[in-house]
């Protein structure tokens, strides 16, 4: 058997020193082959980053690492400062999650990448040029030439990647370290990402370290896979090992959590009673209308001084019915969670029009507007930045009730914040608490509970598990299934993730820079698409089975030739 | 409750408590020292320049025989309420206008950030002072209202660009969604997660009043003699530096350990309010 080309035996990490030092990896071993392609997938917090960066000796300054961590027969935890750099150049290259961030803004592309070429080769100026143009190329660039006097800024985020990536093959390194390289990508650009990283692999021969938190791009790309679970290598496996027969309780469950586009099953949800608050004097007068209509809506945002604005909402049409939940989806940029904060009276649009229950929601009446408030509410994408920080839950869930006018009355309040919590299986303690003693999903869970404060007939779902992990994804989504059934609320639900709108839409509105690409039937959209958009967006979604993902790649590869 | 002692221990060093005990120990003196020490106003022919430890005189006295630690104390407290009142204007206008400012935008930026604060800011802050003294005549009165203007430009300036940050928040598009009033919103959800480099600020700010008072009552253009001021008594003892050092070097030494203990203060706050290390220590 050959010598694997990198090593990492019980490697523990800690930060800190003395009384205050905590170990956040714990003796984590692995090894990667010549050529191969291995994922470390986890959660965050399982200490997937720290182990990969230790690699490379990229963490903070009060990192302590112990154990070994040997790369092409060289120990690199012992080895000096000045060896690591050019190891971190020559032998191992890495590619961030973030290319703005990782990418100096006050360079062009074309001096980022004679830095990267420059510092590993010597070489004359137009030599260096001739070689940046050609990792240009390599990394299927688009007008290669122009690029290189572009900065990175006037880059879309998957070109962005694409110089990173350039970057890092610059020295023909063994290793590329992608740290949840396509994370921030939308779907259709972390397809070509992947294929581009596949394609580095099958020419130039080099290895991957992928560290990932998706189990769709696990099963596309990866060869064999460690999963991490708080600091600890839970399984190792290779991918189909793993996604057919996975060993581990903790890897089932992950496997388990994880949303698989096409096989959704309906979750079991145990019956329960409707959620009243009891304090809603009169019933709302049933009318014979949908709760929402959007009719060729049309959103600008300003422009620069004297340039046109930027039409965000391009005549857009929908309507939802009661009790229907309808999935607002779209790549970053379509103008989807544009639309919710219209709904919502956040935004102002240019033009058309929109009714809740055949309100305006840009009445100018005070009795009007409140109306509108108790019927339409919205949860917000990221739990920890959209409750106040310094306001206890019980305050923020209340809010709503204080604000318009339904009780001011302290005792009343607190009876109608702890059903509240106890609808969204939060304990009752909570009400005292404040946001950053909760963890993420039990944020959004408070977020849920102010939502539902008002008894909406109408809630706006803005992407409220995209900023969660997979684990905790599957239980708010159960959480929100649980109340539409209790609440028989509608519902727009904007994701970028097909998957995830496939568990709860009946409906699905498809958009485009602005416009409507396709709306119909969810089933129709994800298995028969008519719109070409729509059908590269639907092939691009990674499933967690490798099987069934090579046969989707080799589909989506005819798509796009 | 003990994590919160312990963000607090790592935040105030050695220096820290040193500053802190200062100042108490300051106004606790200034405040007592008119029931245990002599007139400061009353002169005494018979008893001038009497040099330190002199019984009766600790520190001595002054060309008119009047007594230094009496005067000292006397001079430390309007000092010290001069600037609190100074720094408490400073933090409620600027604050104020910062807010709105940044919140409203548009007109309202215009007329705060670049109408009022810009051009104040503009002017040297002693030529301001002797335009505004000219007018209105000298007096803590005239005194505050100049110090705390000038210094309400640093708050806005800082309340700005904080509340530019935060209006961007989730949870102030929330406010707005789920109908709460602008006046809720700026008081609930703004002022609350902007005030703590408010608070360093505030600190800095007490150190800046005292030495601009100081400067200013130098120059006779702060509080009116005889009333005692840090500054004015360094004026006057300036005249008899060779003879009686003390008379200058004494003011001097407590103006700037004054200054400087407000400084280290304003540090540790700092430390101790930065939400990174929060988030360090839970």
């Amino acid at each position: 058997m050959a010598e694997p080309l990198l090593e990492v035996g019980d490697l523990s990490v800690s930060f800190g020193t003395g009384r205050t030092a905590t170990e956040v990896v714990h003796d984590v071993a692995f090894h990667i082959d010549p050529g191969e392609t291995l994922a470390v997938v986890g959660e965050s917090g399982s200490g997937k980053s720290v182990s990969a960066m230790s690699i490379v000796d990229l963490l903070p300054a009060n990192a302590r690492r112990s154990g070994t961590i040997r790369f092409n027969g060289e120990d690199l935890l012992t080895a000096d400062p000045a060896r690591i750099r050019q190891i971190r150049g020559a032998g191992i290259g890495v590619v961030f999650q973030e290319p703005m961030t990782a990418l100096n803004p006050v360079y062009t592309i074309g001096a980022l990448l004679a830095q990267a070429v420059g510092s590993h080769q010597q070489g004359s100026k137009s030599g260096i040029h001739t070689r940046s143009l050609d990792l240009l190329r390599l990394v299927q660039m688009p007008e290669p030439e122009r690029r290189m006097d572009q900065f990175p800024h006037q880059l879309s985020g998957g070109q962005r990647q694409r110089a990173m990536i350039a970057m890092a093959i610059a020295s023909d390194p063994k290793l590329i370290i992608a740290d949840e390289a396509t994370t921030a990508l939308d779907v259709t650009a972390q397809a070509v990402i992947l294929d581009l990283l596949m394609d580095v692999r099958e020419r130039l021969g080099t290895a991957i370290l992928l560290i990932t938190h998706d189990m769709g791009v696990v099963a596309d790309v990866a060869d064999r896979v460690v999963v991490m679970n708080g600091g600890r290598v839970v399984e190792e496996a290779t991918v189909d090992q793993l996604f057919s027969a996975p060993r581990e309780e903790y890897t089932q469950k992950l496997l388990a959590a994880v949303p698989h586009l096409g096989r959704s099953e309906v979750v079991e949800l145990t019956p329960t009673t409707p959620l009243d608050l009891r304090y809603r004097t009169q019933p709302l007068p049933v009318v014979d209308q949908p709760v929402l209509h959007v009719d060729n809506l049309i959103v600008d945002f300003p422009g620069p001084f004297g340039q046109r604005p930027f039409r965000a909402v391009d005549g857009v049409s929908f309507d939802v019915a009661q009790g229907e939940v309808v999935g607002l989806v779209g790549e970053s940029g379509s103008g989807k969670s544009t639309i919710g904060r219209v709904v919502i009276g956040l935004t102002k649009p240019a033009s058309g029009t929109v009714q809740i229950d055949g309100i305006d929601v840009g009445t100018k009446r005070r009795l009007e507007k409140r109306e509108l408030r108790r019927r339409a509410a919205i949860i917000f994408q990221d739990p920890s930045s959209s409750l106040n920080p310094r306001a206890t839950l019980g305050d923020t869930i209340s809010s709503p009730l204080r604000w318009n006018g339904v009780t001011r009355n302290r005792r009343e309040l607190d009876r109608i914040v702890a059903e509240l919590l106890d609808a969204v299986h939060l304990p009752k303690d909570a009400i005292h608490r404040y946001p950053h003693e909760l963890s993420g999903g039990q944020r959004q869970r408070v977020g849920i509970a102010r939502a539902m404060a008002l008894e909406p007939e109408l809630l706006i779902a803005d992407e409220p598990t995209s900023a969660l992990d997979v684990s905790v994804q599957a239980a708010v989504l159960k959480l929100l299934l649980e109340l539409q059934q209790r609440r028989q609320f509608s519902c727009v639900f904007i994701s970028h993730d097909l998957s995830v709108v496939e568990q709860l839409a009946q409906r699905v509105v498809v958009l485009k820079d602005g416009k409507i690409a396709e709306q119909g039937d969810t089933r129709q959209i994800l298995h028969h698409p008519h719109n070409a958009y729509t059908r590269r967006l639907v092939a691009a979604i990674p499933v967690p089975d490798p099987v069934e993902q090579r046969a989707r790649r080799q589909d989506r590869q005819l798509l796009t030739d | 409750m003990k994590r919160k002692l312990q963000r607090a221990r790592d935040a105030f060093g050695p220096m820290q408590v040193i500053a802190l005990t200062f100042l108490v120990l300051l106004i606790v003196l200034s405040m007592v020292a008119p029931a245990i020490l002599p007139d400061p106003l009353a002169q005494d022919g018979s008893h001038t320049f009497a040099p330190l430890g002199t019984s009766g005189h600790i520190l001595g006295t002054d060309a008119f025989g009047r007594d230094l630690l009496a005067r000292l104390m006397a001079g430390v407290r309007t000092e010290l309420m001069v600037a609190f009142a100074t720094t408490l204007v400073a933090l409620v206008l600027g604050t104020a206008l910062g807010i709105a400012g940044a919140y409203f935008g548009s007109v309202a930026e215009t007329v705060t950030m670049r109408i009022i604060v810009d051009v104040i800011l503009a002017f040297p802050p002693i030529i301001f002072a002797l335009l505004i003294v000219t007018i209105y005549g000298p007096g803590p009165i005239t005194l505050t209202a100049t110090m705390g203007v000038l210094f309400a430009m640093s708050f806005a300036r800082i309340a700005y660009g904080q509340t530019l940050t935060v209006r961007r928040a989730e949870y102030v598009d929330a406010a707005h969604a789920y109908g709460a009033p602008t006046m809720t919103i700026l008081f609930r959800a703004v002022l609350p997660n902007i005030s703590a480099p408010l608070i360093v600020q505030a600190s800095l700010t007490m150190a800046a009043a005292i030495l601009l008072e100081s400067g200013l009552s130098f120059l006779g253009l702060g509080l009116v003699p005889p009333a005692p001021s840090m500054g004015s008594m360094i004026a006057d003892g300036q005249r008899y530096l060779a003879t009686d050092p003390q008379l200058i070097l004494i003011p001097s030494v407590v103006v700037v350990l004054t200054i400087l203990s407000f400084s280290l203060l304003g540090d540790g706050l700092g430390r101790w309010l930065d939400p990174r290390r929060r988030n360090a220590h839970g």
